[in-house]
């Protein structure tokens, strides 16, 4: 009966003194009924009924007492089965202090409450100790107080509200942190000491301070509007600010916010706000925050360096397979691993038709059994060199030169080659056809060498055996003449002359042939050769000459030393020289030998100036030609084969010989050797 | 001893010997000249001389040798001449139309005593001749007729 009253019933009615004034009203009305009963006289059935009525009224008042005091009784069990859990939890206040003086001033107080509570809930009925709220109310303040102080008090529950009034137990109670702000001032008026420990000020020094002033300035005023708003909803979740503590300590908080209102709703009391540190989880946060993007940018640095990767792989990629070489890899085996595009297009294969083929099949047929025994090698020294011959796509055969290193794994093993291929065809046959070449120029070469043996050979010998019929000519020419000229009429004498004169220049030509042959021969022993001395013994040479015409020869002091023969270096300038005194119709004839500077490096140049007859530029060519005379017999004597000697004797030594000259303004007859070579003695 | 210079003459061609033949005469130098076309029979001539009694009439003075002959050519008949113990002294001109040079420096290294190229021209002929007699006559000591000992 009580449960479903209890329930509905009570509520209804509503607090106990309301309560008990209805009861006490409706029995004053009871009272008035019956004095009307009883003055008026009623009928017997209105008697029994009002007697009846007012029964029923005093058994309704006698059970709402009753339930009352137990329903007290209850809650003063409940209160104190709590406080007991509390406090068995706890141990006794007398054996276990806070340390807390006041603490344990209200934990005694409300101790020895409980003692007479314990005590009294073991009966039935209750003692009234005073007036039932009141009592409560004291207790529960007491309670309140001591379990406040010592942080195991959740003052969600209203005051007044014995409806959810939740004591929290245990461990969560004493590291929460809670505290009731002022609605209006936001200071503090309550603090759990979990958060006086966290914040660094006690609650004295709380009371003094609005929440705001913990608040990081960048924060307040967005706290203050929430705060705000949570008073006008009621309640605010997960505000979260940056608050710093009496130690000067950045910490962040969350903060759930619930709004208190007093009793029977009668306004704001309080704001109950219940803190976590969430610096840690904050700075995680931001950390990750910080980490991400981190992380965004080392991603794309990583995408950054995997083009780039990219582009340097195609780029290597093409440079292998468009080289223009032809490379391969063969594995341990010896089967192609890979090759790049140029060998595919060069032989004229697919790249499915050799990769992983052996190598042997790029070689022709009857080469093929040897590849076993060369790859063994080269798996030994671990690189080769050697030229082959493979066989194209179409058949083809040709020549190649192929390198290749080995690939060695970390046990030293062959991995696989590095190997690349030269089509050496081309260059092979350039070569076969350079051999050939060669060989016939070699054999040109001995021909000519032979012929020019055999024409010396020959004009040698023909000199010579021509000299000894000439010999006998001219010698019996003569004879005839001194032994038998008396004999002789004067034609017959003529005769005779025209014999000899033939003989004689028979003879010339023959020695100037003989001489000619000797000028190309320069002897092997080539060295350093004095001109001064040269000039010295043509000039002595022609020291009678000089004298009978009354010609100057003048050498230049001092000219320089060339590389050569000095026999022949003596023929040719008393060639020269000898040629200016005769072709000259000068009264004073004169020669001149000197130095000039030569175009040349290495050579010296000479020139043997004359201010004789001169030559037309039109037969310049023509005078170095052999047996060619620019003059009749009866002008000037001579073959014509002075200057063809010079020529060739210049010829031989490597230099050069031409003439400036004009027409009865002489000659002049530029001569030009090699000096001599470094290092070497005359 | 005869006053008279012996000159063997080893020579082929039969003009030039006529040419020396005379030049000899105009260059009037006493002499005695033998002469011997054959490069063997020279050889053979030298050999009887060397081993005949009248070696010491017999000797020549002066050999003068061509070396343009048949059979047995100039440079074999050196070497015989001058690898025989007591025909070497014997001065051997060689007297030859080829100026080669290495003609000119085998002779010498057989032996030869002087090379002379040929004149080509006859008045030539008689200087060298003369000079030829002047020089092997009264400028050298000649060396001394001794017969070989037997």
């Amino acid at each position: 009966m009580d449960k479903p009253f209890d329930k509905y019933l009570r509520p209804a009615i509503g607090t106990t003194h309301q309560r008990y004034a209805l009861l006490v009203g409706q029995g004053v009305c009871w009272i008035a009924v019956v004095v009307t009963a009883i003055e008026t006289n009623p009928s017997r059935h209105a008697t029994y009924l009002a007697c009846l009525a007012v029964f029923g009224q005093c058994l309704f008042a006698l059970s709402l007492w009753l339930s009352d005091r137990r329903s007290q009784a209850e809650q003063a069990r409940q209160i104190a089965g709590r406080v007991n859990a509390i406090l068995d939890k706890r141990g006794t206040p007398t054996t276990r202090s806070t340390g807390n003086l006041f603490l344990d001033e209200s934990l005694a107080r409300a101790e020895q409450t409980i003692s007479a509570l314990r005590v009294s809930s073991s009966n039935r009925y209750i003692e009234p100790i005073g007036f039932g709220d009141s009592v409560e109310i004291d207790l529960r303040g007491h309670l309140q107080n001591a379990m406040t102080k010592s942080g195991m008090y959740d003052p969600t529950s209203a005051l007044d509200g014995l409806a959810d009034d939740s004591i929290v137990v245990g461990e969560k109670s004493t590291s929460d942190m809670v505290n009731r702000l002022d609605p209006r001032t936001l200071h503090w008026i309550e603090s759990s000491p979990a958060e006086q420990l966290f914040l660094g000020w006690s609650l004295k020094q709380l009371r003094d301070k609005s929440f705001l002033e913990i608040i990081h300035p960048d924060d307040r005023d967005l706290a203050r509007e929430q705060l705000r708003t949570a008073l006008a909803k009621g309640e605010a979740h997960g505000l979260i600010y940056r608050v710093k503590n009496s130690r000067g300590e950045s910490k962040a908080i969350q903060v759930n916010v619930g709004v208190r209102t007093g009793p029977n709703r009668s306004g704001v009391t309080h704001l109950r706000c219940h803190i976590t540190d969430v610096t840690a989880k904050v700075r995680a946060s931001r950390e990750l925050r910080r980490r991400t993007r981190e992380l965004t940018l080392v991603n794309q640095q990583l995408r950054a360096a995997n083009r780039e990767l990219e582009e340097l792989k195609d780029r290597y990629s093409d440079l292998y397979q468009n080289a223009p070489a032809l490379y391969f890899s063969l594995d341990a085996e010896g089967r192609i691993s890979e090759c790049n595009n140029t060998l595919l297009s060069s032989l004229g294969y697919r790249r499915d038709e050799l990769i992983g083929k052996s190598y042997a099949e790029l070689l022709p047929p009857d080469h093929r059994p040897n590849f076993r025994e060369r790859f063994a090698e080269y798996r030994k020294e671990g690189q080769v060199e050697v030229e082959g011959l493979w066989i194209k796509a179409n058949g083809e055969v040709i020549n190649v030169f192929v390198t290749g290193t080995a690939v060695l794994k970390p046990d030293g093993t062959i991995l696989r080659s590095r190997s690349v291929a030269q089509d050496v065809t081309a260059r092979h046959a350039l070569e076969a056809a350079f051999r050939d070449k060669n060989q016939r120029l070699g054999v040109a070469n001995a021909e000519l060498s032979r012929k020019i043996k055999e024409l010396d050979e020959f004009s040698h010998v023909v000199s010579h055996d021509l000299k000894e019929p000439l010999r006998t000519l001219t010698s019996f020419s003569d004879f005839l003449i001194s032994d038998y000229g008396d004999r002789l009429d004067s034609v017959g004498k003529e005769y005779v002359q025209y014999i000899v004169e033939a003989s004689r220049r028979m003879r010339t030509l023959i020695e100037d042939l003989l001489e000619l042959s000797r000028a190309g021969k320069v002897t092997a022993d080539l060295r350093c050769v004095k001109l001064d001395k040269v000039l010295g013994v043509v000039k002595a040479d022609l020291g009678e000459l000089v004298r009978s015409t009354g010609a100057e020869i003048e050498i230049e002091v001092a000219l320089p030393e060339v590389w050569g023969d000095r026999d022949r270096l003596v023929q040719l300038f008393m060639n020269l020289v000898s040629n200016g005194l005769k072709y000259n119709r000068d009264k004073a004839p004169k020669v001149s030998v000197r130095e000039v500077p030569s175009t040349l490096a290495g050579m010296v140049t000479i020139v043997v100036q004359d201010n004789g007859i001169g030559i037309d530029p039109q037969f310049h060519s023509r005078v170095f030609q052999l047996f060619r005379r620019l003059h009749t017999r009866e002008e000037y004597e001579g073959t014509g084969a002075g200057l063809a000697i010079c020529q060739k004797i210049v010829q031989a030594h490597g230099g050069n010989l031409w003439v400036e000259s004009e027409l009865n303004h002489g000659s002049k007859f530029f001569v030009q050797l090699s000096r001599p070579q470094d290092g070497r003695e005359s | 001893m005869s006053e008279e210079f012996h000159i063997l003459l080893v020579e082929d061609s039969p003009t030039d010997v006529k040419i020396l033949e005379r030049a000899l005469r105009e260059a009037g130098v006493h002499h005695r000249l033998t002469v011997i076309h054959d490069g063997s029979h020279a050889l053979e001539f030298l050999a009887n001389v060397r081993d005949s009694e009248t070696f010491d009439q017999e000797v020549p003075d002066l050999i003068l040798l061509d070396l343009n002959l048949p059979g047995l050519d100039g440079g074999q008949v050196l070497a015989g001449i001058k690898s025989d113990v007591y025909l070497r002294s014997i001065p051997v001109v060689v007297l030859t139309t080829s100026r080669r040079e290495d003609d000119v420096a085998m002779m010498y290294a057989t032996g030869a005593n002087t090379f002379i190229e040929k004149p080509s021209e006859y008045p030539r002929y008689c200087d060298l001749v003369a000079t030829l007699e002047l020089y092997w006559r009264e400028v050298a000591v000649p060396p001394p007729r001794r017969r070989p000992k037997s």
